[in-house]
């Protein structure tokens, strides 16, 4: 498997786009893009990674800020024809879909037949989104590109119709594409602001492929209330990508990313902001990133996750909680606490099923999962 | 190694039990699946905790489970058919899994065809039904009268209101105003004996929308046209049989939407009952249609596929075919005869000539899904007289989409039928020849621009459809390997939405907008690239400018409100166009204009284009429409600075087909 990918992330629109300045899709980007470097991770030889946010992310010592540093693949440029992606703007909805795509089918020209190679390709956009009428007459998430502005005729510029352009990346270009698109899907476009078309479509691809947005249909995503600040999807998204190896071999299908997104994302905005991910084929999607072979089926937690709250206003001060794991047995080092007051946070745990019980003999327990969803109610 | 017996682990039994379509998934305590299964899952563990999924339509709820000493023999239920009202439903789930056969069963037969419509209102939505232009249309566009407000079978949530409308067997359609504001139209089987419960949701979103160089947002609420279920019952019913079929049907739905597949052993045990729902069974036919139609693979013989249910006693084919039931049956939508064509083009050999020939061999009103305009649309390639052209059939084609699994068209498309001799030179083309014809003029402008996106921009002068229709006769022509020109052609009908003599006309339409582009081109001599200003009307209207009041009649209030002016007049005759459907309109201005001035008529828009041009000679310009309902037409006179507008509905002299629709 030979891997591309696509980033892009914009805070900043220009000021005819009429859109408020974002916070965190720029760092969401650069995170993407450092994972999907890494050898461990998307495994995107450089060449193959085009990136690009505006801001343009400051100088850093990891994988990005090297590749920063040295040449950057071109992109599509409408005059030039090719240039290297502008620091000073945000990409236009053409640059995106048509550098990804002349780099797929240029792929698939070189490399056609029964021995090529299986191409995947990774497409992260995070920023403003919309709902709109497509020219092939349906309604699509849309990505705001840098040139989303007021239409002059009835088709829209700067829509990026996120599932056409998935399709288009499976139509004789990539074996495989994989899209995380990190924007609100709350608003639509009247009817008669039609996005104007941006890639060639051609029909229902029968390859595998994944398409997650960060909420579900019609409703907003949101940026994470704390510093440092990032979108809430994009972050559920990164720790499962980095950390999440539930597969027998520690690899990580869509299947089970969509269940830990959909988890963890409470970790990261209390707005009830819920992530979608449809993928193709059933029943686990196509494989998102190959775990280690030493990996062995084992969970990699994630180190820093915070313990969960529990609430204890019904039970009688000086009661004593014992803290059960998934087999039953006491998790080691961890309790047995007293009651001393309404409520008390558990140090961090890994995920997993656990099980508080009330050590009076009564028999009483509540079971709860780590990431938990608030505080858990203890009677 | 030693096999120490007393190391092995006592284990727990666990039982599961689920709806017909949910699927069941247990995870350990660390999240990995350990099994899964549809309706049912009996399994043992060993001591500890773990989670049951269960999911169903995109929807997954989740149950934690402890299993010890203490907790051997754990029973779990999942029924979400008793979350959807406060009524008290049998909590004993043994009792409930066996509701799983009554699903297809009736208490009562009603002698009696109604639609019952169940509009349910989403928290925080705040509106009058009423605004909402709700109503029943029979095939001649007749509004039907409401029978009563009450089904005292149902159980209504206190966000639910109910209109009743006894009508007799046949294919309706309802009337509903949508999110986005649009009165949109979506055929509604009735059949003989039966109700058809249409459950509509009501919900709000926020729309933006251009206006100049701003983009603003507004609130719309209106009927979400993608969360519509319907089903059809044969007698009163009781509430929680009714709602689990709802969800049934909108599991389907949303297989249908999202092309996947829940046909699991439970759920097609539930299909192949003859007792069920017809419409069940005819959206199971089409989730299974359309499941074979992306696998590729065949539908004869001993079929055996991982995650579709199968017995060997019957193909595919054949169960699909009793699902469908009988396409001629009255009432039955047409998406059952579409269906029937997709599965013989699909497996040909299967059916005979006998068989088929007993099948209609027309439609003449539009399908409820999406999915079976699409197999329309491709039967229609093959036999360009499988879809006739009926005022609802071109709305269809002039409007619909987005509205994926339905297929929903805006009620005022039905306006428009055509502008004679626009297009009259190209219609009798072949095809092929139509399309490399629209290829090469798109080419030529391609070429000129030097860029696909540069040509775009040029392309969206001439508008959108002609943009679309160009840019997929380029891919149209494009050499391939492995595409014949009749699935180049098919591919293009069916992305379009148009049945090939829509296809034809649009076709025909853009040839002759791209013959200006081109003209342009071939006259500029010293820049090769088309400048879009170029490509747009040379004196565009005032009124154009102005904004929108009224949506189904785009034109109202945007040229004076007078149909007298500077010496001036706009006027109207009529004259019956041989046909219950359509209209014959002549539309004249006559005044002090010289000859050869220009007179810019502006319909409504769903002529396409909108807009045509006469001359003046002998003082008078003339213009023949033929249309089905009524509409504004706005007159603008670039030479003079004047305009005009005439409501055709409010002429004493129109006839019923104007003055009401």
């Amino acid at each position: 498997m030979v891997n591309w990918a696509i980033v892009v992330g914009i805070n900043q629109y220009p000021a005819r786009a009429q859109q408020n300045p974002l916070n965190g899709a720029v760092a969401d980007a650069c995170d993407f893009a450092e994972w999907a470097l890494d050898p461990t991770g998307g495994n995107v030889a450089p060449e193959r990674l085009f990136f690009w946010t505006y801001p343009w992310p400051a100088p850093s010592p990891d994988r990005l800020g090297n590749y920063l540093a040295g040449p950057l693949p071109n992109w599509y440029h409408e005059q030039l024809g090719a240039a290297q992606p502008d620091p000073t703007r945000a990409p236009m909805a053409f640059e995106i879909t048509t550098t990804i795509e002349d780099a797929g089918r240029a792929a698939y020209a070189s490399d056609y037949g029964d021995n090529a190679a299986e191409r995947r390709v990774y497409v992260f956009l995070a920023g403003h989104g919309i709902r709109a009428r497509t020219s092939e007459r349906n309604e699509e998430t849309c990505f705001l590109a840098g040139d989303f502005a007021p239409p002059k005729g009835n088709l829209t510029p700067g829509l990026i119709p996120c599932d056409s352009f998935r399709k288009a990346l499976l139509h004789k270009r990539f074996s495989e594409a994989i899209l995380f698109t990190d924007c609100c899907r709350s608003t639509t476009a009247r009817s008669s602001l039609t996005a104007r078309q941006v890639s060639d479509f051609d029909g229902e691809p029968i390859l595998p492929w994944s398409i997650a947005f960060a909420a579900q249909d019609g409703e907003p995503a949101y940026e994470t209330a704390a510093a440092p600040i990032r979108g809430a999807f994009s972050s559920a998204l990164m720790r499962g990508l980095r950390t999440h190896r539930p597969g027998p071999l520690g690899d990580l299908h869509a299947d089970p990313l969509r269940d830990y997104v959909q988890a963890s994302i409470q970790d990261f905005t209390n707005s009830g902001q819920m992530p979608n991910l449809l993928y193709r084929p059933d029943p686990r999607g196509p494989l998102i990133v190959p775990g280690r072979p030493a990996g062995g089926g084992v969970v990699v937690n994630t180190p820093n996750l915070d313990g969960p709250s529990l609430d204890v206003s019904a039970l009688a001060l000086g009661t004593r909680l014992v803290l059960k794991g998934g087999d039953l047995q006491p998790v080691k080092g961890i309790g047995p606490f007293t009651v001393a007051g309404p409520s008390m946070v558990l140090p961090s745990l890994p995920i997993g099923l656990y099980a508080v019980e009330v050590n009076d003999g009564s028999g009483r327990y509540t079971m709860f999962a780590q990431p938990s969803q608030g505080a858990i109610r203890v009677e | 190694m030693s096999n120490d017996p007393t190391n092995v682990r006592p284990l727990y039994r666990l039982s599961l039990t689920a709806r017909p379509g949910i699927a069941i998934r247990l995870l350990n305590a660390s999240f990995q699946e350990i099994a899964r299964s549809t309706e049912s899952l009996q399994t043992q563990q060993p001591e500890g905790l773990y989670l049951v999924e269960w999911s169903s339509a995109g929807q997954r709820s989740q149950t934690m489970v402890r299993l010890d000493a203490d907790h051997d023999g754990t029973e779990i239920a999942f029924d979400p058919s008793d979350r959807e009202t406060d009524s008290a439903l049998e909590p004993n789930a043994s009792k409930k899994a066996a509701l799983v056969d009554a699903v297809s069963t009736a208490i009562s037969r009603s002698s009696t065809s109604s639609i019952v419509m169940i509009v349910s209102i989403e928290e925080n939505v705040a509106i009058d039904v009423q605004d909402l232009s709700i109503g029943v249309f029979d095939r001649n566009d007749i509004m039907m009268r409401r029978t009563s407000d009450e089904v005292p079978f149902l159980e209504l949530s206190p966000r639910e209101r109910v209109y009743r409308y006894d009508v007799k067997p046949g294919r309706h359609y309802i009337g509903f105003r949508s999110l986005l504001g649009e009165n949109l139209g979506q055929s509604v089987p009735v059949l003989a004996g039966r109700q058809t419960l249409v459950f509509l949701t009501v919900s709000q979103t926020n729309l933006i929308v251009a206006n100049g160089e701003r983009f603003g947002e507004e609130m719309s609420i209106g009927v979400d046209p993608v969360k519509t279920v319907v089903i059809t019952i044969r007698g009163d019913e009781e509430n929680y049989r009714v709602r689990e079929r709802v969800r049934l049907a909108g599991m389907l739905l949303h297989d249908l939407t999202n092309r996947a597949n829940s046909l699991s052993n439970d759920v097609v045990s539930v299909l192949d009952d003859e007792l069920t729902d017809p419409l069940l069974r005819l959206y199971g036919a089409l989730v299974a249609l359309l499941w074979f139609e992306r696998r590729e693979v065949s539908l004869s013989g001993d079929v055996t596929q991982d995650d579709v249910a199968t017995t060997p006693a019957q193909t595919w084919v054949q169960r699909i075919e009793r699902w469908i039931s009988n396409a001629g049956q009255l009432g039955l939508p047409t998406d059952a005869l579409a269906a029937l064509w997709k599965l013989a083009r699909l497996e040909p050999t299967a059916f005979g000539g006998e068989v088929v020939v007993l099948w209609p061999t027309r439609l003449e009103t539009p399908p409820m899904l999406e999915c079976a305009w699409r197999w329309a649309i491709e039967e229609s390639v093959l036999r360009p007289e499988a879809v006739r052209g009926t005022a609802v059939v071109t709305a269809t084609a002039r409007s619909s989409g987005g509205t994926s699994p339905w297929l929903c068209w805006r009620q005022s498309a039905t306006k428009a039928r055509s502008i004679p001799g626009a297009i009259a030179g190209n219609l009798n083309r072949d095809l092929s020849s139509l399309v490399s014809d629209v290829a090469r003029k798109a080419s030529r402008l391609v070429e000129a621009a030097q860029s696909m996106p540069r040509a775009l921009g040029q392309l969206e002068a001439l508008g959108t459809e002609v943009q679309t229709t160009a840019l997929r006769s380029l891919q149209a022509t494009f050499p391939t390997m492995d595409r014949s020109a009749t699935a180049d052609i098919k591919q293009m009908a069916i992305s379009l939405g148009l049945p090939l003599t829509q296809l034809r006309k649009r076709l025909a339409r853009t040839s002759k907008a791209l013959d200006v582009a081109v003209a342009t081109l071939n006259a500029g001599t010293d820049s090769a690239v088309v400048s879009a200003k170029s490509l747009r009307a040379p004196s565009e209207a005032p009124g154009l400018s102005r904004p929108v009041d009224d949506k189904e009649d785009p034109q109202k209030g945007r040229f004076g409100g007078q149909h007298r002016r500077g010496g001036f007049e706009l006027w109207a005759s009529f004259n019956d166009a041989g046909s219950r459907n359509w209209t014959s309109i002549t539309l004249g201005v006559t005044g002090p204009g010289a000859d050869g001035e220009e007179v810019q008529f502006h319909l409504h828009d769903s002529f396409k284009p909108p807009l045509a041009v006469r001359r003046f000679k002998g003082e008078a310009a003339t213009l023949k429409v033929t249309a089905w309902g009524g509409f504004t037409v706005g007159v603008w006179i670039p030479a003079k600075a004047v305009e005009l507008e005439l409501d055709l509905a409010s002429l004493e002299n129109a006839p019923d087909i104007v003055r009401l629709r």
